[in-house]
């Protein structure tokens, strides 16, 4: 079932001034329930600006944004609905924290939505799990925090609305490797026992491959591409032309195949990769080597 | 939103009036704002109206600009016009009940109405075609004769060029926090007055402590390049003054002595 879609929509930044900038130019999508679609492009190939689209933040200067059907822009007076529909973490979102514990911070989406006490404690305390923040950090001031709990505070104030539709814009820039690692196997390991449906962007094809089942390409406020990951990270020389990359591990398998080793050429995360090499090990483990 | 607030509304275009020094610009808009209010009749403020659109032909930025920045003092001409219609005695036109209005208070009105719009109009030219920072400098520049009665100029251009900077930046951050927040269900639209206000806190306290933070940051990075005021300061651009800005100063000068003489001579109304 197709939960979010846009039709031909256009941006245009600062429309009539000296410093008129097209952002999107008609773009088309469609984003299928409980999948995870992985967003990536250049930077400033529109990215940000298409998922402001999809909560209503940012209004279409030409076509439609379409959730669950209907055209989020259909009742103005309605579009907080829309929010709480629509979830939606920000670009380093840790800007955004502000009450005086973390507990109370997580807590303001759900507040905003009118639930009652109850309901809104077992939101903050299931968000605060889902991200891995301790019952300690809970009752600790947001701003002294270190950037990376910071990370997850801002990122559980929005699991907390528990959305049907998640978006994160670069959730993990800007952190260590483990960090960025445990915060994305949380992410989906929550988005596999939720069912919400999750828009990533991310400029590391590592990750959207772990998490993506579909991935989009952005280029120049136009889609290039749209297809399942495996398909996307495929088509290599088109990637690279559009200044991207297919992940480290698909190009070594590329360029084993290139050598002659029979492996397969859809190869783009490391455990794949290692369960692909590992028999071939054993094969010639007995003869040659 | 917020970014239609513009400040130091820098309009980038190639025109003589842009490539002029910012100096000399500063001190023509200053001796022409006196002017318009020495111009008394019809032919000095004639006078006035003809220099005014010159300027702002030659600055080539659109009319549509111009008319933008007008906008918002509509209500005030409005209302100045309406008093001084009002108010003024003299050769009764139309009456109604005490409402009295005359063919000088009408006139009056309507200089009024006209020297409000020049005014706004000869400091948009500045504003338009002078950016922020070389205006400061300007300012410095002009002001720096103060400098003798222990008033720190400098300081003071600096602060103002920072500020100028940095107001950009903020009206960024805030819109960054209220998107941020409105994507939490915050409902800054609604409500009363109080629930307002205290709708505006999620988005207040995020942006004065980043505020405050840039500006530890600001600090620091400008002690760590042994910043220490103005003393023995040079400068990277140096303001020049060329042949268009002479030129300038001996079209303009004859200009204020022509209305100056026309508001003199020939008499009122
Ligand atoms: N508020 C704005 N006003 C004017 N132009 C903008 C604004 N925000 C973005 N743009 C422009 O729109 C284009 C797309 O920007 P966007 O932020 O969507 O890019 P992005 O794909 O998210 O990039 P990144 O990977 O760097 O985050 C860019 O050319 C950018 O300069
Ligand atoms: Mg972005």
């Amino acid at each position: 079932m197709t939960i979010l879609e846009t039709k031909k929509l256009r941006h245009i930044y600062g429309e009539g001034t000296p410093f008129e900038q097209a952002a999107l130019t008609e773009v088309d999508f469609t984003v299928e329930s409980g999948t995870v679609v992985g967003i990536i492009g250049h930077s400033g190939s529109g990215k940000s600006t298409l998922v402001q689209h999809f909560n209503g933040l940012l209004k279409p200067t030409g076509g439609e944004v379409l959730l669950k059907g209907k055209s989020i822009w259909d009742e103005p007076k309605k579009i907080r609905e829309v929010r709480f529909q629509v979830g939606l973490v920000f670009q380093y979102p840790e800007y955004q924290l502000f009450d005086e514990t973390v507990e109370k911070d997580i807590a303001f989406g759900p507040k905003n939505m009118g639930l009652d006490e109850n309901e809104i404690a077992r939101r903050v305390a299931h968000a605060a799990d889902v991200v891995g923040l301790s019952e300690r950090l809970l009752k600790r001031s947001p701003f002294d925090l270190s950037g990376g709990e910071k990370r997850r505070a801002a990122l559980a104030g929005v699991i907390a609305m528990e959305s049907d539709v998640l978006i994160l814009d670069e959730p993990t820039a800007g952190l260590d490797p483990r960090g960025r690692d445990s915060i994305l196997d949380r992410l989906l390991r929550f988005q596999r026992e939720s069912g919400t449906t999750m828009l990533i962007v991310s400029h590391s094809m590592e990750d959207m491959a772990r998490v993506a089942d579909k991935i989009m390409v952005l280029d120049h406020g136009r889609i290039a591409l749209y297809d399942e990951t495996g398909a996307v990270f495929s088509r290599a020389a088109e990637l690279k032309a559009l200044g991207l990359d297919v992940p480290q591990i698909t190009g070594v398998f590329h360029g084993l195949r290139k050598n002659g080793l029979p492996v397969e050429e859809n190869v783009y995360t490391v455990a794949k990769g290692r369960d692909t090499l590992l028999p071939l090990f054993r094969e010639r483990g007995q003869g040659t080597c | 939103m917020l970014k239609d607030i513009t400040i130091g509304q820098y309009y980038p275009a190639f025109s003589v009036i842009h490539a002029m020094d910012p100096r000399v610009k500063f001190l023509m808009m200053i001796g022409f704002i006196v002017v318009i209010f020495l111009a008394w009749n019809i032919a000095a403020l004639g006078l006035v109206l003809v220099f005014c659109l010159a300027v702002l032909f030659l600055s080539r930025v659109p009319v549509k600009v111009y008319l933008k920045s007008l906008k918002p003092i509509i209500p005030i001409i409005i209302f100045t016009a309406v008093l001084n219609a009002l108010y003024i005695d003299g050769e009764v036109l139309w009456k109604w009940w005490i409402i009295e209005i005359t063919k000088e208070g009408l006139l009056r009105s309507g200089y009024v109405a006209l020297r409000i719009i020049m005014l706004i109009l000869i400091t948009s030219v500045l504003t338009y075609t002078t950016t922020p920072t070389q205006l400061t400098d300007a300012i410095e520049r002009v002001f720096s004769p103060l400098n003798r009665l222990k008033i720190d100029v400098h300081v003071f251009a600096m602060i103002m060029t920072i500020a100028l900077r940095f107001i950009p930046t903020l009206i960024e951050e805030t819109e960054k926090i209220m998107n941020a927040q409105k994507s939490r269900g915050a409902d800054l639209e609604t409500g009363s007055l109080l629930q307002r206000v205290r709708a505006l806190l999620p988005i207040l306290i995020p942006l004065l402590f980043s505020a405050f933070h840039r500006a530890f940051e600001l600090a620091d990075a400008m002690e760590c390049r042994c910043y220490h005021g103005g003393k023995g300061r040079t400068r990277l651009k140096q303001l020049k003054c060329a042949g268009r800005d002479y030129a300038a100063i001996g079209i303009f000068l004859p200009v204020c002595a022509g209305i100056i003489c026309a508001s003199v001579l020939i008499p009122i109304f």
